[in-house]
């Protein structure tokens, strides 16, 4: 028996077939956005849940840093599949 | 006694901005014993009284997850701060109230700084600072704006209050039902340990016991608290048996449901439908079924744009480089003795020729530039990548792979880096590849030239049949991929926060616009003046002494011209067996750029030298001036056609046009290189027909052949020789069977 929202979060996000935006999250669960991405927080927090930005490494290239062809997309959360050897790792979102 | 005072919040709500407003210069910056996260210290003098004041870390949280978190949380409770001042975001307290929450937990005087109420009236949300009080059990509620140092007075006053008359708030904060009664029995526990009780806040460690918090277990089993630590492992038993939830998560959610009463009782949304004007929109865009068509409509409207709008420009520049440059060099090369000479051969065939080829494009690619730019700006490229996420979920690929796809438009090698977001190797090796079908910026001024020659104004339908084209090419190369040797999971979902939409801002575009065309133009004077250099010389050199001296060799009889010339047959099938085509796709390898600037080089030797007239300096760049003038009048006539003219394409539909300037039959104001180009595929391809269907298969070949040395490297580098070698080898068989395809079935249709 599951009741609790935090919850219901990560299980509507983990059935989930194709991807979710926020606001449907927040429709489905009768919460604002803002709780959702609280909520968010405290799943990467627990290492279930982690935050991609638009592009973090560039390797070798050496327009690194410069490069006017990286996008600036908005944050997305994954899951972190088990086992993963990330998941401790809290990632600060972008400031942007 | 001193005194202090910490600084608690979220990142990003302006905690550091109001600590250096409170501080002013007097603070101290270092590191946190033993962490290399900063620590801010610093001086706060109200009336005589000095008051430390410290930066905690921003966190979301008071758990044990991370660094920060367990800083801000061993700072409050060893060094038991006179107060804290818990910096919130008031334009969205959701979010910022979570941490408040742990803080009250805490058990010591907190004060709550609204910073950024500008924001949050801007937003149309009013907060009831006495509603917000009354909810935290009547503590302190300052309202502040810290870059522009507003509020500060009333925060002070708000902090000599408090040392004054501490004040916990007397609030029963988030916790109810079992959790509630399992914390009271596990306090009373506490507080009957001696050490325990003075060392922490009985409720705060009830409530860590029962969230499981290994830090806290482990300082417990050092103090040898082991009968605590059994109650607490069965509180934890019988609230996971009687709710069927983990307690750590039971309490999480309670505290949120807190978070949730507070924000109903003291915050005043804006009056709005259950809809925003937003969400309107992305019913429409990021719709199921209307979500894809509406995304490959707004793309071939981008590409119309770029085409027309850009083509007055275009021819512009054309006229510039290819007439006035060009005229004034030949003849400056003659008053200096260097007419016939192999310099000025050099200097026009190669190095104009070449390099300005290649420039003439710049407008097409500033005007693509500012129709993605726009597009981003705007909102709506997130919208795309989640629209496309379906595709490519469809396809067996992460909706993310799309991410790189996009990058891919601008430049592949950056594409390939882009893949480094996805965890899975496969999906990364897979998407790399697919991205070198995407049709990168260089590429395009290929497409251009093609569809201004040889299809007028449905260039746009051109270019953007192409772009088009290396999606699909993609998407069947990975569904095939995927259900064959890269077989694996289905991809996991991924949720995005969609920005609202906005009006994009005339600076960002601009910069956009500009950093990715400023590309394009370091690459022409580098790399494309080299090479431009390099195939001037080769073009030079006759391929057996026989055929003639150095520089004076038919183009053909060069040795560029015979070592393209045997490798022409390949393309025969193709409709432009040609040794031209097949030496500029030849050194396109190095750069997709020089595929234009090749033929122009190519071409420039075999048109008709320009015809002397006897204008002079002065008059000649009067007339650039004036074609200046006439090119960005056009331009306003084109982009205010744009759009009828883009419908009119549809068969049977005719809007009409608005003509500014007498048309004086632009439709066959083709450029030097276009000329030459309709007369050198007719003839390959055998009819006029046969040579616009060559061109096709030409663009086709160009699009999915090949990719440049640069992003081969990449893919070298990120996945190894062996993966380089089998995209080059794909990408050539798949590029060649499409280009014949497109001939030989074009040929039947159409001839």
């Amino acid at each position: 028996m599951t009741t609790s929202k935090l919850s219901r979060l990560l299980l509507l996000f983990e059935g989930s077939s194709s991807a979710i935006s926020v606001r449907e999250l927040a429709r489905e669960l009768d919460i604002s956005q803002g709780q959702v991405e609280s909520m968010m927080e405290y799943w990467i927090s627990k290492g279930r849940i982690k935050i991609s930005t638009s592009q973090d490494e560039c390797g070798n290239c050496s327009a690194v840093g410069e490069c006017p062809f990286i996008l600036e997309m908005p944050r997305t959360y994954e899951l972190v599949k088990e086992g993963a050897e990330d998941i401790v790792e809290v990632i600060q979102p972008a400031c942007k | 006694m001193n005194k202090t005072i910490a600084l608690a919040g979220n990142p990003n709500v302006g905690k550091s901005t109001l600590f250096n407003a409170l501080t002013g210069s007097h603070q101290h910056v270092g590191n946190w014993p033993g962490k290399t996260v900063e620590k801010k210290d610093g001086q706060l003098r109200i009336g005589e009284q000095e008051i430390r004041v410290v930066d905690l870390p921003g966190t979301y949280s008071l758990t044990a997850y991370s660094i920060e978190e367990i800083i801000t949380r061993d700072f409050i409770v060893n060094e038991k701060p006179t107060a804290v001042v818990a910096v919130v975001n008031a334009a969205n307290l959701d979010r910022n109230l979570y941490l408040v929450t742990q803080l009250i937990e805490l058990d010591i005087p907190v004060i709550v700084a609204l910073n950024m109420t500008d924001v949050a009236r801007r937003r149309g949300l009013a907060i009831s600072l006495k509603g917000l009080s009354e909810r935290l059990g009547g503590l302190p509620v300052v309202e502040t704006v810290g870059n522009r140092s507003e509020g500060l007075e009333g925060l002070k006053e708000a902090i000599e209050l408090v040392i004054k008359y501490p004040h916990t708030g007397n609030v029963q904060t988030s916790f109810s039902g079992i959790v509630q009664e399992e914390i009271e029995s596990l306090k009373i526990k506490i507080e009957n340990q001696e050490p325990l009780r003075e060392l922490y806040r009985p409720g705060w460690l009830a409530t860590k016991l029962l969230e499981n918090d290994q830090d806290v277990i482990n300082k417990l089993e050092i103090l040898e608290a082991e009968g605590l630590l059994e109650s607490a492992r069965a509180a934890r038993k019988r609230i996971e048996t009687q709710t069927g939830e983990d307690p750590e998560i039971l309490i999480a959610d309670q505290r949120y449901q807190f978070v949730d009463k507070i924000i109903d009782s003291a915050v005043e949304r804006p009056r709005v439908t259950t809809i925003t004007r937003s969400e309107m929109v992305d019913n429409v865009v990021t719709h199921k079924i209307w979500g894809l068509p509406i995304f490959l409509l707004l793309m071939w409207f981008v590409f119309q744009f770029t085409s027309n709008v850009s083509g007055p420009f275009l021819d512009w520049v054309d006229l510039f480089i290819n007439e006035f440059i060009l005229k004034w060099t030949i003849r400056n090369l003659g008053l200096m003795g260097l007419g016939d000479s192999w310099i000025s051969s050099l200097i026009t065939d190669g190095v104009i020729a070449g390099v300005g080829g290649v420039l003439v494009f710049v407008p097409v690619l500033l005007f693509l530039y500012l129709a993605l730019g726009v597009m981003e700006d705007s909102g709506y490229m997130a919208r795309a990548a989640f629209v496309m996420d379906r595709v490519m979920r469809w396809m067996g690929l992460h909706g993310k792979s799309f991410l790189p796809m996009i990058i891919g438009f601008g430049c592949t090698v950056p594409a390939v880096y882009a893949t480094r977001t996805l965890e899975n190797e496969k999906d990364r090796k897979l998407t790399a590849f697919l991205a070198t079908f995407m049709s990168c910026g260089a590429r395009l001024p290929v497409y251009v030239v093609f569809g201004a020659a040889f299809f007028g104004a449905a260039s746009g339908t051109l270019v953007f049949a192409m772009y088009l084209l290396g999606i699909v090419v993609a998407l069947i190369t990975g569904f095939v991929m995927k259900n064959t040797v890269y077989k694996s999971q289905p991809p996991a979902p991924f949720v995005m926060e969609l920005p609202p939409y906005r009006i994009p801002r005339i600076k960002d575009v601009w910069h956009q616009m500009w950093e990715r065309t400023r590309g394009f133009l370091v690459k022409s004077g580098t790399v494309i003046l080299g090479v431009s250099v390099a195939l001037w010389l080769l073009m030079a050199i006759p391929a057996h002494q026989d055929l003639g001296p150095f520089n004076e060799v038919q183009a053909g009889d060069s040795l560029f011209g015979r070592i393209s010339g045997l490798l022409a047959p390949v393309f025969k099938p193709a409709g432009f067996g040609s040794w031209q085509t097949t030496g500029s796709l030849m050194s396109g390898i190095l750069a997709k750029e020089v595929i234009v600037s090749t033929m122009s080089q190519i071409y420039a030797g075999e048109s008709l030298p320009i015809e002397g007239n006897n204008t002079t300096f002065q008059q000649d760049l009067v007339s650039v001036g004036i074609g200046f003038g006439r090119a960005a009048y056009l331009t306003i006539q084109e982009t205010i056609n744009i759009i009828p003219r883009t419908i009119n394409l549809i068969p049977f539909v005719d809007l009409g046009k608005l003509d500014l300037l007498p048309s004086d039959g632009e439709e066959l104001d083709y450029t030097r290189l276009e000329g030459s180009l309709i007369t050198a595929f007719e003839k390959t391809a055998g009819s006029p027909r046969a040579g616009a269907i060559a061109a096709v298969a030409f663009n086709v070949f160009v699009l999915l052949y090949i990719p440049c040395v640069a992003a081969v490297t990449a893919m070298k580098q990120e996945f190894g020789r062996r993966w380089m070698w089998a995209q080059i080898s794909y990408t050539f068989i798949i590029a060649w069977s499409a280009a014949v395809l497109v001939f030989q079935v074009g040929k039947l249709i159409f001839i």
